[in-house]
């Protein structure tokens, strides 16, 4: 067990390095000098764009040079050209929002998607079952940008229910829990939809595997109720299928948040790396693409600890 | 509907040579009401109205009129006006015709990256394989949206980027897919007996593996059409993917937005477009996954 989370850990590292290489290669590729990606010549005067070739040490090897501009990122010292934020507080400042946003549009899509999974695997070939595929093939043709202005200009600006962008009310200083929880609603909302059809999918289709399994039968076959069946035989064994569904969506998950967030003007990571790029912000560009692998690779590899927790059979001997 | 459509696969083989000419090709199956029916006459509909909508539409797609700006849909401009006061109907079936050449065009690149890398690790497994699963791997850890902005960012926008970063963003789904169908199929009796009779591995590919996966390739294709366009109408809407005044689904959507609370068709007709089309694709797909695997329903 230690060794084998040593190796995924190792995999893992080795993962997250080579991506790091490939963005450093990939701004390496682009045209004209690195000094002008990573600041704005035209804020710069001759002389701090000297300093600044100095000291990001052009005149380096390249391997050099990845490790320099790597550990400046980690330590600071790499600056957004814009607001001269270090770029790895920008990005580290801008996740707690993400994260809520993720959280809650799991939470949405989990609470629905796999009940309509349930019902729709223990009732193949009904008319449910064939409305559900059908809500399913709507729901993942839908663009999410499409669903929010619908959103907002229903239940924002018709009915004035909930706000339509920002993470608190402009200008207020303080402001209770349900205002926040408010102005989470649309993005959670816009953020579950895509999701509730795969969940439903994998849920129905890894219930159905398991309805032909010897135990699902003989415990329908010393008369436990369908429900007892369903929670306590069926259930607990497609969790390993679900959280590998969990692994799927993570990565989609944060490349939605660009959409959403830029969509509801909400801080996190995707709107930093969207306004980042439309500025050509190279540092912060660069800083968002490695932190949100990492967050892929973390969640990856806690995906892969959560298999062993969940199925003891799975863990290696 | 499926099920009626699966009957035939369950009845015994001996009833195939009985009736030597069976309706259950794919042909007839698209016969039969059904996913691969509406899929099918859906995306038949998209296609042909990207392909002779252009040759059919009185407006030019970019031809300015400010008289006319933001009309509702009239006789003469059947889906309304932008704020520029061009002809919507002449704009959703160019800027249809951008967003689907990109989406087939990531597709194809997609599958055909897809089909090598996963046929041949799965394939020759060993060493091949780790080495080509840790670069699927590499892939799939990226985040797409993240690498596409910052591509954007350093190579600035072209529509030739935007294929190419999509396609190379979306292969490993499909690598894996294949990977695991070439794996079972690797130790089928029929490709032993080739292998054992001295055929090349290249021949037994392209001729004993390769026909045997078409399904599931067409399948994954249908299905990533629908999500390139998805994906390239995201990038368009953020302003990085395909510039005005080339015409695509996403940046109508964009242009729009800011007139939405009163003209909803110019943002609401790109997006219908997106939606039927992305829909018809996902149905088609739907469709015939359920023809070449029946056992999965």
């Amino acid at each position: 067990m230690g060794t084998f989370i040593l190796r995924r850990l190792i995999q893992s590292l080795l993962l997250a390095f080579s991506v790091s290489v490939l963005v450093f290669v990939a701004l390496q590729l682009a045209p004209g000098d690195p000094a002008t990606m990573l600041v704005d010549p035209a804020y710069f005067t001759p002389q701090q764009f000297a300093e600044l070739r100095a000291s990001l040490g052009l005149e380096d090897p390249w391997p050099v040079q990845y490790v320099k501009t790597m550990g400046g990122m980690f330590t600071g010292t790499l600056r957004s050209f814009r607001s001269q934020e270090p770029t790895l507080k920008m990005v580290m400042d801008s996740l707690p929002t993400t994260f809520k946003i993720m959280a809650g549009g799991v939470l949405i899509a989990v609470l629905i998607g796999i009940p309509l999974g349930m019902v729709a695997a223990t009732r193949p070939g009904s008319f449910f079952d064939n409305l559900l595929s059908l809500g399913m093939a709507v729901g993942l043709s839908v663009p999410s940008f499409v669903l929010a202005l619908v959103l907002v200009r229903v239940f924002a600006e018709q009915l004035r229910w909930l706000p339509a962008s920002g993470i608190r009310p402009a200008g207020a200083s303080s402001y209770s829990w349900t205002t926040a929880l408010s102005h989470m609603v649309l993005p959670c909302i816009v953020t579950a939809l895509p999701n509730i059809p795969i969940l439903a999918r994998y849920t129905r289709d890894a219930l159905r595997e398991v309805l032909q399994e010897d135990y699902v039968r003989t415990a329908a076959a010393k008369g436990l109720s369908r429900s007892v069946v369903m929670w306590r035989h069926m259930l607990p064994n497609v969790l390993v299928p679900l959280l590998s569904v969990l692994g799927i969506i993570i990565p989609l998950l944060l490349g939605g948040s660009a959409i959403i967030e830029t969509l509801f003007a909400l801080p996190g990571i995707g709107r930093v790396a969207v306004q980042a790029a439309l500025l050509r912000d190279y540092p912060v560009v660069m800083t968002t693409t490695i932190v949100s692998t990492l967050l892929i690779v973390v969640s990856n590899l806690i995906t892969d600890m959560l298999y062993f927790i969940v199925d003891p059979r799975l863990r290696p001997r | 509907m499926s099920y009626t459509a699966n009957q035939s696969v369950v009845l015994p083989t001996l009833a195939a040579e009985a009736e030597p000419r069976r309706r259950d090709g794919l042909f007839w199956q698209f016969l039969k009401p059904g996913r691969l029916m509406f899929g099918g006459l859906l995306t038949l509909l998209v296609l042909t109205i990207a392909l002779v909508g252009p040759l059919v539409v009185p407006f030019d797609p970019e031809a300015q009129d400010i008289t006319q700006r933001l009309r509702p849909m009239s006789s003469t401009h059947w889906l309304g006006t932008d704020n520029f006061g061009r002809d919507m109907l002449s704009r959703v079936i160019s800027g249809g015709r951008v967003s689907l050449s990109i989406g087939f065009l990531s597709m194809l690149i997609a599958v055909a990256v897809g089909v090598l890398v996963g046929g041949v690790a799965g394939y020759f497994g060993g060493r091949v394989d780790a080495l080509l699963m840790r670069l699927t791997e590499l892939v799939l850890v990226f985040p797409t949206f993240f690498l596409l902005i910052l591509a954007v960012s350093v190579f600035g926008r072209s529509v030739t980027l935007l294929v190419l970063l999509i396609s190379l963003t979306s292969w490993p789904a499909g690598a894996r897919i294949m990977r695991g169908e070439v794996m079972k199929l690797r130790e089928r009796d029929f490709v032993l007996a080739a292998l054992s009779t001295g055929v090349s591995h290249v021949r037994v590919l392209l001729r004993h593996v390769l026909p045997n996966v078409v399904g599931v390739i067409i399948v994954s294709a249908t299905v990533r059409v629908g999500s390139n366009i998805l994906t390239e109408a995201g990038l368009s809407y953020l302003d990085l993917g395909v510039q005005p005044p080339l015409a695509s689904w996403g940046n109508m959507i964009a242009d729009g937005s800011s007139v939405f609370r009163t003209a909803w068709w110019v943002t609401g007709m790109p997006a219908i477009a997106i939606f039927l089309t992305v829909f018809a694709f996902n149905l088609l797909g739907e469709g015939l996954r359920d023809y070449f695997n029946p056992r999965e329903r």
